[in-house]
């Protein structure tokens, strides 16, 4: 099959079933109350076909570890209806997620540690941190899915998605950039949704879902690919700063200044690595393309 | 010691002597070889864009050939490739074979072919089966190699040449990158050989 055919039915088909799924909990009013359940599943739903039409369906335990991403997105789906606990119960999502983030990260990057590619004092080190650092992702941005209606925060996710799946191609891997690129497709068909159904919301769940599977994408392209330290947390910061619209100062401003500004810090965070890669690649004058 | 005690102790290091006779001489037939890394090659080539075959070598490895000339069945082969140094001329390429669409060498930093089995075809054919582990996955794998020539190197060391070519499919591996339409399944190696005696 010619590659760019591949490519679009890898993007394509798994946005179409997102949307489908979407669409039930939209329009259908039997289903409307069930959104919640129905939104992550969408997402998550969304990227493990996306996974085995890209890269197969990996055995388990996967003898590639970034394959882990398969299993990991089903956990999400289940930690995702967790984040619909009522607000009382919110911390309990947040315990969990956290553990559960622990966790995966070990089974992820554990074979560096065992290839001896990362020291054991490294390694731990970059499992606690990246860890955190997509726990404090999905716990600031998550109540922006239950607030924001519309297409202007799938949008911007299709962006964070689409940069960075560019910044991971030129860091080469295009495997996890087509599956970075396909979560964004996915994601981009919340933005036709959102324009379709001004109601439409994508709910914590399937925010946090989508921040974890991209967060655990990027950490991916740094432990096995080349995407540098310093882009990565250009690229957490990037996703962080879809939440700075509750940040009381500018909580005040009109939505579309809202949007505008977060917005141009994406574009600025995960745009600009994205930029210095591609100029990267264009100066090695390799005449490569993949 | 006393005379008659003396006598049976000659005698159990005599039977002794006669029971370890063959497992020496066998030892004696089975004699060690070295990969010499600098005289000895791996190249690889894969079918691009259904169109030409791209041409790839890995710069390091080691390996150790257990030559019985007398008994081939007693031989072995040891060989190990460092998946890090994938060399194709371009080193943009080179940083992509080594990523996860390919080999991962971040995970599997080595590929490995242990011999299980070498039997003689004709005098300079030998059938080696073996395991060969690439990103993680080990396959059975029968080869045939041809025995080139032995001589002695220009420091005087004994070295033995073997050649060996064969074909495999890289999916079978795991490494399935680019099978629609951009790179071949199949990947025909040639691994050439000089070893020095230990």
């Amino acid at each position: 099959m010619n590659i760019v055919l591949h490519t679009l039915i890898a993007a394509g088909v798994p946005a179409l079933f997102a949307g489908f799924i979407w669409l039930l909990g939209g329009r259908i009013s039997a289903l409307v109350r069930f959104q919640w359940l129905l939104s992550p599943v969408a997402v998550g739903g969304g990227y493990l076909l996306t996974h085995i039409l890209i890269s197969g369906m990996p055995p388990l335990p996967p003898t590639d570890a970034t394959h882990w991403l398969f299993y990991f997105a089903l956990a999400g789906v289940a930690l995702a209806w967790l984040a619909e606990l009522p607000a009382d119960y919110r911390w309990l999502w947040g315990a969990v997620v956290l553990l559960a983030l622990g966790w995966m990260t070990v089974l992820g990057f554990k074979p560096l540690i065992e290839s001896g590619y990362w020291t054991p004092v490294g390694g731990i080190r970059n499992v606690v941190l990246l860890s955190v650092a997509t726990w404090l992702l999905m716990v600031l941005v998550a109540p922006n899915g239950e607030q924001e209606q519309g297409a202007g925060l799938p949008f911007l996710l299709t962006t964070l998605g689409g940069l960075s799946a560019g910044l991971i191609f030129y860091n080469k891997s295009a495997s996890l950039g087509q599956l970075t690129g396909s979560l964004g497709a996915i994601l981009g068909m919340g933005v036709f949704l959102g324009w379709l159904l001004p109601a439409f919301r994508l709910g914590r769940g399937a925010v946090s879902l989508a921040l974890m599977l991209m967060a655990w994408l990027w950490a991916f392209a740094y432990g096995y690919a080349e995407l540098p330290a310093h882009f990565l947390a250009l690229l957490y910061l990037a996703g962080v700063s879809l939440a700075f619209n509750r940040w009381q100062p500018l909580a005040r401003l009109h939505p579309a200044a809202q949007f505008g500004l977060r917005l141009a810090l994406l574009l600025l965070l995960a745009g600009i690595p994205l930029l210095l890669s591609f100029r990267a690649y264009i100066a090695a004058q390799s005449e490569y393309l993949y | 010691m006393s005379k008659v005690r003396k006598h049976r102790w000659l005698a159990y290091s005599g039977v002794l002597a006669m029971l370890m006779a063959p497992i020496e001489s066998a030892m004696a037939q089975q004699v060690t070889y070295r990969v010499d890394p600098v005289h000895s090659f791996v190249i690889f080539r894969v079918k691009h864009m259904n169109t030409a075959y791209a041409y790839g070598r890995f710069n390091s490895f080691s390996g150790t050939i257990v030559v019985d000339e007398k008994n081939p069945a007693n031989s072995s082969v040891k060989f190990e490739i460092d998946a890090n140094s994938i060399d194709t001329g371009n080193s943009q390429r080179d940083d992509h074979l080594r990523g996860p669409d390919f080999f991962n060498v971040r995970q599997y930093p080595k590929i490995t072919f242990k011999s299980t089995s070498v039997r003689r075809i004709n005098a300079n054919t030998f059938e080696v089966k073996g395991d060969l582990t690439i990103r993680g996955t080990t396959r059975p794998l029968t080869v045939r190699v041809t025995y080139v020539g032995k001589g002695r190197n220009p420091r005087g060391q004994e070295i033995i040449g073997f050649e060996t070519t064969f074909t495999l499919k890289r999916s079978q591996f795991g490494v399935s990158y680019g099978l629609n339409g951009g790179l071949s399944d199949e990947v025909r190696v040639t691994i050439a050989v000089e070893a020095i005696r230990q």
